[in-house]
């Protein structure tokens, strides 16, 4: 370490330290870098009370860097690092290292170093705290498709597999992020990593605690490590021999160094538990702890509890462990998160008690049910951080482990999880909203800043809405056929401007991207490329060929003329991900090559090209009309009627003439009435053409139903447009300021902008960032707290949105809550609804794992909630969000009288500005 | 006394609690000079210590600069 440190130095300044090994520096001003008890210089000057390491002694992980003036004869100054133990002098080297600007992310993510002539450290005496997750580190998973192809075709070509060589520079970028983990790839295209004896020695030489997957027993990897032909089956009711047997091997030979064991019996790879009938299943995992123990003791010199074993009731292992099975008292229970970032459960009180403590399993990359998301990563740390808080505040602090897939590109939700798992109370929801953005901005400099937190922030937003693997919005794994059908997006053409506006904020981010990769120097465009360019410009093109596709179906339905351009366009946007995947392999002269890849997981289609339609045009030209919010007018409406207007609330209104045939065609387009403007009002149109619509709101007449009227002409074709505008005498615009206003028949409102709330029994009440459908949630208390009152709902916390109605009766309401799961078997996921004060309905949105429900909730990250409340009369109303459950997560509220339109996010919020 | 004892508790805190700061001039006399006019300070380990803080040192020759 103390080498990588020079070379950092180096880096930096240009010049490298000399390291010397001898007993006595020697020199004006020397740095000195050990560990307390093996580094004898050190241990003097404790000895000597130059100094103090009271605070680390028999401490984990914990380092002190201080200046020490003369500590030895020859000597005048000295810089130590010391660490209790061999991390905490690693973690204090590299600390110093990213202090002097070397980033933990400077090799794996090409961040540039700032040249310094000189380097001073201001004299100081710094203690670090003891990590606030004993065990942390990352899983590498699901790695065919980058990081194994790239170790075996360009980092480490003489061996053709991930091996020693790309394991050593893994292990050092854990140590620079202060993690101590690892569960290294186990799929069948990777070579096991006990194949290659070394990997376990420089895994060792980093210091680094090696761990396997909830269905690797042992360090075992039974992918391809388990030879049926020699081995017999996988299946401990008859071959329990055979598998202890290599079992037993495996400790023999690897039992000597630093290991958190596996205990566990599942099927080959992923699968579930082969061959035990569903009432012995209890047993005979008992039996297998209890077998795996033993080995552990046979083979490692120390009592049987103090070797680091864990149990994950991963998939139906849960199920299993819920049934009644005994796990050990020191075994550390890891909770699983359902793979889409939202955990099962955690400990409950009695089992917060357990000597063995909790940890948790993470994704933020998965191959499996309802889709894969292999390919970037869009996990928002506001989401990372709500159930990791709550799962640390259960007692999970001994073991987090995070499935990163290839590494690149989850630099950022790995480097956020490690930087949590280091220091927990680093962050709250707040800072965890803005570690991206502080992050970036540390690297690419402060003049960025803004830029950087639109960008970083609209990709998590749109990503968080649906994420970009599952654009083709079909699921996989989930039959026998079971490769993705892709087929139309729930994102509307017609409604709320719905797809369209998610293929602007693409471009709009993809375009300030881009600006930012020209104007950055070039040492930093590789970086930027990697950490943000690559994902966003991903994203959005996946999103846009997805969208483009969609809209070329939809036309030839309606048999446009300019469906052809429409599906061509949905090509350009394939290539072009091709182009750009192809570039993000050659950056750095090929650095990277076959690290990234469009493709990955088995039965995902979303990265070939997605079905489109053409459309032979007519002869003649031949206008028709479309009007946004008319989802079907085919045997259904026989008139053009735009959505009606208000005061209230603005909207970009517009008619799209378009054309059937290959011939242009001339139009005319003639208001009736002065209030109406138009943008244009003539022209001759190929393919298809906007007339933005407007009021002017000074010379509109007052009523309720009023109705203007736009004649549109082309040749002897007549086309009648209605605009229906709604004005009434009162209320004001003025007076509903800031109040939520129904617009079309409904009332759509932000969760997270209440207008009050109330806070009895310590719980807060607060609107999170970075989190939700509309970047803002509210989070109803603590999940940690107990479930409130239900009876006396007077005294039940709670946030209210007062809004406005010009209808009333039976109207349907629809509450958007994040999908989490009840934290132990006495929360559920209970919030109660009311308006004004009427009846109170509480809601749950618990959805069992692997039911259709969750697939749906997970596949859009919204348990949507639909129920109906009476309101009695018309004009103000307050609606209330109860909260029973602490810790539910409220994205958003629709309060619909019959006027809501399909689409995916629901109606734009309608609150007064 | 109690002040005295409040002082000495914020003392020790912000010893605990500062951060490494790095500067690319001398700012105080008694800053450590990590690198200057060309030539990094030596670093010292102990060649029993472990591997992990050691282990680069195989390259050693290649490292040495005087």
């Amino acid at each position: 370490m103390s080498s990588l440190f020079a070379e950092d130095v180096e880096q930096v300044t240009g010049h490298r330290n000399r390291v010397d090994s001898k007993r006595t520096p020697e020199g004006k001003a020397v740095m000195v870098i050990g560990t307390l008890g093996h580094n004898r210089f050190i241990d003097e000057l404790v000895e000597q009370g130059k100094l103090d390491i009271a605070t680390i002694r028999n401490g984990w992980e914990q380092y002190l860097i201080q200046t020490v003036d003369n500590p030895a004869k020859d000597v005048s100054r000295a810089l130590v690092i010391a660490g209790c133990d061999r991390r905490g002098t690693a973690y204090g080297t590299f600390a110093l290292s990213e202090a002097i600007g070397v980033s933990p992310l400077y090799w794996w993510a090409d961040v540039p170093v700032m040249q310094q002539k000189a380097l001073y450290v201001r004299a100081l005496r710094y203690v670090s705290k003891a990590p606030s997750v004993k065990y942390r580190g990352i899983f590498i998973n699901d790695e065919g498709w980058g990081i194994t192809p790239w170790a075996a075709k360009t980092f480490d070509r003489e061996l053709g597999d991930i091996g020693p060589k790309t394991y050593a520079k893994i292990c050092e970028l854990l140590l620079r992020m202060k993690a101590n983990m690892l569960a290294p790839a186990m799929h069948p295209g990777s070579g096991a990593f006990n194949k290659y004896p070394e990997n376990k020695i420089v895994a060792d030489s980093y210091a680094i605690v090696m761990t396997s997957s909830h269905c690797e027993p042992l360090l075992f990897n039974n992918v391809s490590e388990w030879h049926k032909e020699t081995m017999g089956e996988w299946n401990y009711m008859t071959n329990k021999a055979g598998i202890n047997k290599q079992l037993d091997k495996r400790i023999a030979e690897n039992g000597k160094y630093e290991n958190f064991y596996t205990l566990a019996m599942r099927g080959i790879h992923d699968a579930g538990l082969v061959g035990v009938p569903k009432d012995k299943e209890v047993s005979v995992v008992e039996e297998v702890i209890k077998d795996q123990r033993e080995i552990l003791s046979k083979h490692i010199p120390e009592n049987i509890d103090s070797i680091p074993q864990l149990f994950v009731p991963y998939k139906e292992v849960m199920d299993i462990y819920e049934r009644g099975l005994k796990v050990p008292e020191y075994v550390t229970l890891v909770w699983p998160d359902d793979n889409w970032g939202y955990m099962k459960r955690l400990s409950n009180k009695e089992e917060q008690k357990r000597k063995g403590e909790a940890g948790v399993y993470y994704h933020i990359s998965y191959c499996g049910e309802p889709h894969d998301y292999l390919w970037l990563n869009t996990t928002p740390p506001t989401l990372i951080y709500e159930e990791m808080r709550k799962a640390y505040d259960t007692g999970a602090k001994r073991y987090w482990l995070l499935n990163v897939g290839d590494i690149k590109p989850g630099e950022l939700g790995m480097k956020f999880f490690m930087d949590m798992a280091w220091d927990v109370n680093r962050f709250n929801m707040d800072t965890a909203y803005e570690f991206n953005t502080d992050y970036l901005t540390s690297i690419f400099g402060e003049q960025y800043r803004n830029d950087l937190k639109d960008i970083i922030d609209t990709y998590y937003l749109l990503g968080f809405q649906h994420k970009p693997e599952a654009m083709g919005w079909g699921y996989v794994w989930n039959n026998y056929r079971d490769r993705e059908r892709v087929v139309d997006t729930d994102f509307s053409f017609v409604n709320y401007n719905e797809a369209e506006s998610r293929m602007k904020e693409y471009d709009r981010i993809a375009a300030k991207a881009q600006k930012m990769l020209h104007a950055l120097p070039e040492a930093y465009q590789a970086a930027f490329y990697e950490l943000v360019y690559y994902p966003v410009k991903g994203a959005d093109l996946m999103n846009k060929k997805m969208l483009t596709a969609q809209k070329s179906r939809w036309y030839a339905r309606q048999r446009r003329a300019a469906t052809n351009e429409c599906a061509e366009q949905a090509k350009i946007y394939h290539d072009s991900l091709t182009y750009y995947t192809d570039r993000y392999n050659s950056l750095l002269d090929g650095k990277w090559n076959h690290m990234m890849a469009v493709s990955p997981g088995w039965m995902g289609e979303y990265q070939k090209m997605p079905p489109v339609d053409t459309c032979a045009a007519a002869q003649d030209a031949d206008m028709q009309v479309f009007i946004p919010g008319q989802d079907c007018t085919v045997g259904v409406s026989s008139v053009n009627v735009l959505p009606t207007v208000n005061p209230y609330i603005n909207k970009d209104l517009f008619i799209e003439l378009y054309n059937r045939g290959s011939q242009s065609f001339v139009w005319k387009a003639t208001p009736k009435a002065s209030w109406i403007k138009l943008n244009k009002h003539s022209g001759q149109t190929a393919l298809q053409e906007r007339i933005g619509v407007s009021v002017d709101w000074q010379n509109v007449p007052k009523g309720e139903r009023i109705t203007g009227e736009i004649e549109i002409t082309s040749g002897d074709k007549i086309e009648k447009v209605y605009l229906p505008v709604f004005n009434p005498q009162s209320p004001t615009r003025e007076e509903l300021k800031g109040l939520y206003v129904e617009d079309n028949g409904c009332i759509s409102i932000n969760a997270g902008a209440f207008h009050r709330k109330k806070e009895p029994n310590e719980i807060k009440i607060r609107t999170v960032k970075g989190l939700g459908y509309e970047n803002t949630c509210v989070q109803l208390g603590e999940a940690t707290q107990a479930v409130q009152e239900m009876w006396f709902t007077d005294r039940t916390p709670r946030a209210e949105y007062d809004f406005y109605t010009f209808n009333g009766g039976r109207a349907t309401v629809y509450v958007y809550a994040l999908p989490v799961f009840p934290i132990d078997s006495k929360h559920d996921t209970r919030f109660g609804i009311m308006v004004d004060d009427g009846m109170v309905q509480w809601l749950t949105t618990s959805a069992k794992e692997y039911s259709s429900q969750w697939r749906l909730n997970v596949f859009r990250n919204s348990a949507v909630s639909v129920m109906t409340v009476n309101i009695g009369r018309l004009g103000k109303h307050t609606f209330k969000l109860l909260c029973a459950d602490p810790g539910m997560i409220i994205q958003k509220i629709v309060i619909d009288f019959g006027g809501m339109k399909r689409s995916y996010l629901g109606p734009n919020v309608t609150r007064v500005e | 006394m109690k002040k005295l004892f409040v002082v000495l508790f914020l003392l020790c805190g912000i010893s605990v609690c500062a951060q490494i700061r790095v500067n690319d001039r001398e700012q105080d006399s008694s800053d450590f000079p990590l690198c200057v006019g060309g030539k990094a300070c030596d670093i010292y380990i102990d060649s029993s210590d472990f591997e992990v803080v050691k282990k680069c040192l195989r390259s050693l020759p290649k490292m040495w600069s005087k």
